[in-house]
Formats: C-alpha cells, sequence, structure tokens
C-alpha cells in the first residue's frame, strides 16, 4: 500500500526536475548541484547555441547551418555575414557567450517608435547594416507586457484551475526581451544598422571592433524592440510591428530551399497551380519589400540581410584576418539599455512583491471571481 | 532549442505513462475510499431496476438515451437544457463594481458567465424539475462586445424531473419512443421576450408535444436546446421520449451480462 504513493513522488519529483531544466533551464539548479554537474549542464544547454551533430565534418561553419522547414537556423557556434554566410562565430568576436539570463543592465531608457513611416535615410558613403533574424532562444532579465497578455494568461490560469480544481504552477512569467547579438567588424564608414525583429520583444546588443562606428540606429518590427551597448549620442528610430502594418509595409523574403513549402511542391501535397499561385503571392511581397527598402535605405532588403531565421549574432562587416581585432563582447551586465516597453516592465529580482506577473494574474483571477478561487470550479458530479 | 524540445518531448511522454499508471493506482484503489456522490435527492423518485430499455427497431436504447429517460434518482450527462443567450456584461458585476479594461471582458466573461444562468433553473423549478443545477456556463468565444458592453453565453444546466403519478408500465415489454419539438420566435414574438421566457416556452413545447402523442405512457423531457438573442428572437429544440408497447412480433431480450426487468 506504502510503496504506490512513495514510487509515485519519486516520479514526480523527476518530472519536476526534467520540467524545470527545459523550462528554466540549468541556472534553475544553481547552489544545488555541484560545480562539475552545472558545469556538464551548461555545456550541453547553453541558449541559441544547441543543436543536432554538425551536417559535415564540423570543419567548416557551414557544416552548422542547417536548411530545413525551420528556415535557416544556425546549429552551432556560427553567426550570419555578408551574403547571409555562415562565419564561425569566434572569428569576428572575442569573448562572446549567451549566458546572459541572468544579467542585470545598469540604465533603461523608455524610447518610443516613431510618428508615421518615413525614416531618416542614411549619410552618403554610409554603409548599411541590415540584420534581419528569426528567434535567437536567448531570453533576458526583462519582461514587458500588456493587459492583453496578463488576460490571456489569467484565462489559461481558469482553465486549468476548472480542470485539476488547484492553481497552476506554472504562470508564466510574462513575455521575455530576447536578445539577438550585432558584431560590427566595419571601420571604413560609418554603419547606418537596420536590425528586424520578426516577432516578440527584442534587445539587439551591439559590439563594436575597435574603430567601427554607428550612425543611427533602425528598429522595425517585432513587438518591442530596443538596443543594448549603444553609444548614447547614436539616435534611434523604431517603427514597431504593429506600426509596419500601419504603414502598409510587410517585411517578407525568398523562401529557403528547405522550406516546408517546397517540401510539399516536392512530394505532392500541393498541387503545382497551387504552389505557383502561392510562390507568385510570396514573390509579389518581397518585390514589394524590397522596393520599399530599397527607397528608405537606398539597397535592397534579400540582398543586404545578413541573419538566420535562428541563431545568435550576425556580424556587420568584414570578417577580421589574422592580425585585425576582432569586435569585443559588451556584456549585458551593467549595460545601458534604451527600448520600447509595453504596459508593464519588470527586470528579474528588481519587481515588487505582489506586483510580477504571475502575482497579477493570480490577483485578477481571483478578483473576478469573487475572491474565492473556488467559484471557478464547475460542472454537477454524476 | 532541439535538445530542449526533445527533452520536453520526452518528459511529457513519461508523464503520461506515469500519469497513467498513477490513474489506474488510484481507480483501483478500494471502494469505501470512492468519494460518494452527494447530489440532491430530497424526493422519494421511482428507481427502475432494469438499465436497459428496446428501440422501436428492436436494438438496444444507447445508455445516455437510456439514463436521460429512466434515471430520475439523480442527475445524468444526457438530460440537459442548454440556453445560449446574450446578456450585458454589467449584470456580472457587484454593486459598485465597474466593468474593467477591454483587455479583460472575454476572460471576466467567462469566469462569471454562471451569474447569467442564476436565474434560469428557476424556470425548469417551476415547471418539470424537481431539482436542478448549473453544470457548465461560459462565455462564447470572441462574442465579446466592448462597445456594445455585451457579451453571448452558453448555460447547461441538469435537472431531474419532478415524481410522476403515473407509474413506469413493464420497461420489458415496451419500446422507447423519442421525438424532437421545434419552435422558432421572430424579433419581439410572445414567449421569447427574455431568455428565460424562452426557456419556459421551450418546456411548454415539450409538455405539448408530450399530451399530443396518443397512447403515450410516461412521457417525459430529455433534453432542452434554446437559443435567445437580445432582440427577442429565438429558437427552442426539444426532446422527448414515451414508452409504447413492444410492436407484434418484437420480443425484448436483456443484453448479456444484465439482469432486471
Amino acid at each position: 500500500m506504502v510503496r504506490g504513493p512513495i514510487s509515485m513522488i519519486v516520479v514526480a519529483i523527476v518530472m519536476l526536475a526534467i520540467f524545470g531544466l527545459v523550462a528554466g533551464g540549468p541556472r534553475l539548479f544553481e547552489g544545488v548541484l555541484p560545480p562539475q554537474m552545472m558545469a556538464a549542464l551548461d555545456q550541453v544547454m547553453e541558449p541559441g547555441q544547441i543543436g543536432g551533430p554538425p551536417s559535415g565534418s564540423g570543419e567548416f561553419a557551414a557544416d552548422y547551418l542547417a536548411d530545413d522547414s525551420d528556415g535557416l537556423t544556425a546549429r552551432g557556434p556560427i553567426a550570419a555575414r555578408a551574403g547571409n554566410e555562415p562565419v564561425f562565430i569566434d572569428e569576428v568576436i572575442s569573448g562572446y557567450t549567451t549566458k546572459i539570463s541572468k544579467d542585470i543592465p545598469s540604465e533603461i531608457t523608455t524610447i518610443r517608435p516613431i510618428l508615421g513611416c518615413q525614416l531618416t535615410p542614411p549619410l552618403a558613403g554610409s554603409v548599411i547594416g541590415h540584420v534581419a533574424s528569426g528567434a535567437s532562444d536567448v531570453p533576458l532579465a526583462m519582461r514587458t507586457y500588456s493587459d492583453a497578455d496578463l488576460a490571456a494568461e489569467v484565462q489559461v490560469f481558469v482553465n486549468v484551475y476548472r480542470e485539476t480544481g488547484v492553481e497552476s504552477p506554472f504562470i508564466g512569467d510574462g513575455p521575455a526581451y530576447e536578445a539577438y547579438d550585432v558584431a560590427v567588424t566595419e571601420t571604413r564608414a560609418p554603419v547606418y544598422l537596420v536590425l528586424e525583429t520578426r516577432y516578440g520583444n527584442r534587445i539587439w546588443n551591439i559590439h563594436l571592433a575597435p574603430g567601427a562606428r554607428i550612425e543611427r540606429v533602425v528598429l522595425l518590427g517585432g513587438a518591442q524592440a530596443g538596443v543594448a551597448n549603444l553609444d548614447p549620442v547614436v539616435p534611434v528610430e523604431v517603427i514597431l510591428g504593429d506600426g509596419l502594418a500601419a504603414c502598409g509595409i510587410n517585411p517578407a523574403y525568398p523562401l529557403n530551399d528547405g522550406h516546408l513549402f517546397f517540401q510539399s511542391m516536392a512530394n505532392g501535397a500541393m498541387s503545382l497551380e497551387e504552389a505557383e499561385e502561392k510562390l507568385a503571392r510570396i514573390n509579389a511581397a518581397v518585390d514589394a519589400y524590397d522596393t520599399w527598402f530599397r527607397d528608405c535605405f537606398g539597397v535592397e532588403a534579400v540582398q543586404s540581410r545578413v541573419g538566420f531565421d535562428g541563431g545568435t549574432l550576425s556580424v556587420i562587416g568584414p570578417v577580421p584576418g589574422a592580425t585585425e581585432p576582432k569586435a569585443v563582447f559588451a556584456p549585458m551586465t551593467g549595460a545601458k539599455i534604451r527600448t520600447t516597453q509595453d504596459q508593464f516592465f519588470e527586470i528579474s529580482g528588481q519587481v515588487a512583491a505582489g506586483t510580477d506577473f504571475a502575482s497579477r494574474v493570480k490577483t485578477i483571477a481571483t478578483t473576478f471571481a469573487f475572491g474565492d478561487l473556488q467559484t471557478l470550479m464547475q460542472g454537477v458530479k454524476f | 532549442m532541439l535538445l530542449r524540445v526533445l527533452i520536453g518531448l520526452g518528459a511529457a511522454l513519461m508523464l503520461l505513462g506515469f500519469g497513467a499508471a498513477g490513474v489506474q493506482y488510484w481507480q483501483n484503489r478500494p471502494a469505501q475510499d470512492a468519494e460518494a456522490w452527494d447530489g440532491p435527492a430530497t424526493e422519494v423518485t421511482e428507481v427502475p431496476v432494469q438499465t436497459w430499455l428496446i428501440s422501436p427497431a428492436g436494438g438496444l436504447v444507447p445508455q445516455r438515451d437510456v439514463k436521460a429517460y429512466l434515471v430520475q434518482d439523480r442527475f445524468v450527462e444526457g438530460r440537459t437544457a442548454v440556453l445560449t443567450l446574450s446578456a450585458l456584461l454589467s449584470e456580472l458585476l457587484l454593486e459598485g463594481e465597474k466593468l474593467p479594461e477591454a483587455a479583460y471582458l472575454q476572460v471576466l466573461a467567462d469566469i462569471r458567465a454562471p451569474r447569467v444562468a442564476d436565474k434560469v433553473c428557476d424556470v425548469l423549478l417551476k415547471s418539470i424539475a424537481a431539482d436542478c443545477a448549473v453544470n457548465k456556463a461560459r462565455v462564447v468565444d470572441g462574442s465579446v462586445d466592448p462597445v456594445a458592453g455585451e457579451a453571448r453565453f452558453g448555460v447547461e444546466m441538469v435537472y431531474r424531473l419532478k415524481p410522476s403519478d403515473e407509474a413506469l408500465p413493464d420497461l420489458g415489454a415496451h419500446v422507447l419512443m423519442t421525438d424532437t419539438v421545434s419552435l422558432d420566435f421572430e424579433e419581439g414574438a410572445e414567449g421569447a421576450r427574455i431568455p428565460e421566457e424562452l426557456l419556459a416556452s421551450a418546456v411548454t413545447a415539450a409538455v405539448t408535444a408530450c399530451d399530443a402523442v396518443k397512447g403515450a405512457k410516461a412521457c417525459r423531457v430529455m433534453s432542452l436546446d434554446t437559443t435567445w438573442f437580445d432582440n427577442g428572437s429565438g429558437a427552442v429544440r426539444a426532446r422527448f421520449g414515451w414508452l409504447a408497447p413492444l410492436p407484434k412480433g418484437l420480443i425484448a431480450a436483456p443484453p448479456l451480462g444484465q439482469t432486471g426487468g
């Protein structure tokens, strides 16, 4: 009689540990596990650097670039460089790490998106550095969210309570900012950076090589966007995702060769007519975006893009030779950040008790339930 | 990322496996641990021993229908009164409360949906039901209109019928007949001015239809489905069942493994 419940409790503890590892990462066990085990966990679970084995010997950076239904994805220590070609990270930047989820910046300045759709054009002679990337999976210790995010989480909380009769222990922390690194090795001319987020909240962390200068930074897309480690005198202009939509601008790029679309064409899941029609629509969107981009910045979006659909770092400028200086990693700890924010903004560890995302969710649910979550329970016992 | 997905998938599979084992463990506990049903049983209601019924075609009636018709000493899943209606969000508030920001209206309406069902059971209790309870009340997804300040709600009640003076005949010698009556109410029509009135109309329609069936024995309302719109229009659909003598040549045989009757 006793063995059954005990083994279930043991299984539950193991399951919780595994889920904790997956959801919170190895840092969750800091101080619990010995340093050797922490180091081993860190090695296999470095954010944004996780992937299967290289496609080749691993000698070339291209061996770590996957071209599949997820798009072009960095599956190892590679960055995107000019021509959207892969390069090993340690060839372009020194001191690089993605273990920054606990790093706390020193200064946060709120910026606002521009009014309208007209961006300041680059000066003559500037180099355009255009980074467009998908997810980096490198969360920061900063979150920003709106009433809509809270309401959606309250609904999830209520649904779980109705199903289980207990409060969900898995209320999220709210939408975190994700970091993406930009190493600037271009030193011949000032660089006009156009940094394009596909979705979510994004902080672009700028790492300069000695002698590199930034003329202006334009942040396009995403829910909220900001920039870290940028000289405070450099102007930043922002059009977020909803702003782009309001301006009739739809960022679009050609599909990669391994995209699901082409797989569906090859295996007959999609008829040729249907495929041609969809492809024509995609191409029209790509052309339209290219035109807008050229009008704004003097270069085409597709040609100038540096950044994969999954990855953590893009390099603007040449790959430094053996004697040339690399970009220097600028840590997020103590960084100055300029960013747009949603209604609520949090930095981990600096939130007053009861005002964090999870507490707000629970408070709202309880208030709506007349102060008693038990009233959420419905259903007659048959 | 891939590694996290793989570990997550593995953990989820383990959870599923051990979860199933856990459920089996709890289910296999001795019977005395099981939670007793504590539903209402305030009035003495005839509880037939037979747990099966024959359809007019000679087959077995689905258990859901058998229970909805026969089992009147407790609530059963198949005997429901469903009401879909529009209601003002302000009806969900306590005195002195204000509506929250627009983003929260959907989840507020969902949490407080049972409030729109408060008066609905009264309709059934005043007519055909001995007991009534709200089984489920939800806001219809995406139905919140922040400008008009209203939303659509779906309310499901379960009920048990008042004991009848008419005793059940020999169940083994009868078949269960069922039928449905449907009514549509135009905007502003009598009988659909408010949701409760529409539900009452559904009950009346079902009872009237029962009375109209010649030779029907123990006619019972098995389910009600009503849809009400705030312009005073609506639709009702009531299902009822009764017992009729076995057709000639048809012999009732209990299903294997079952006794009684």
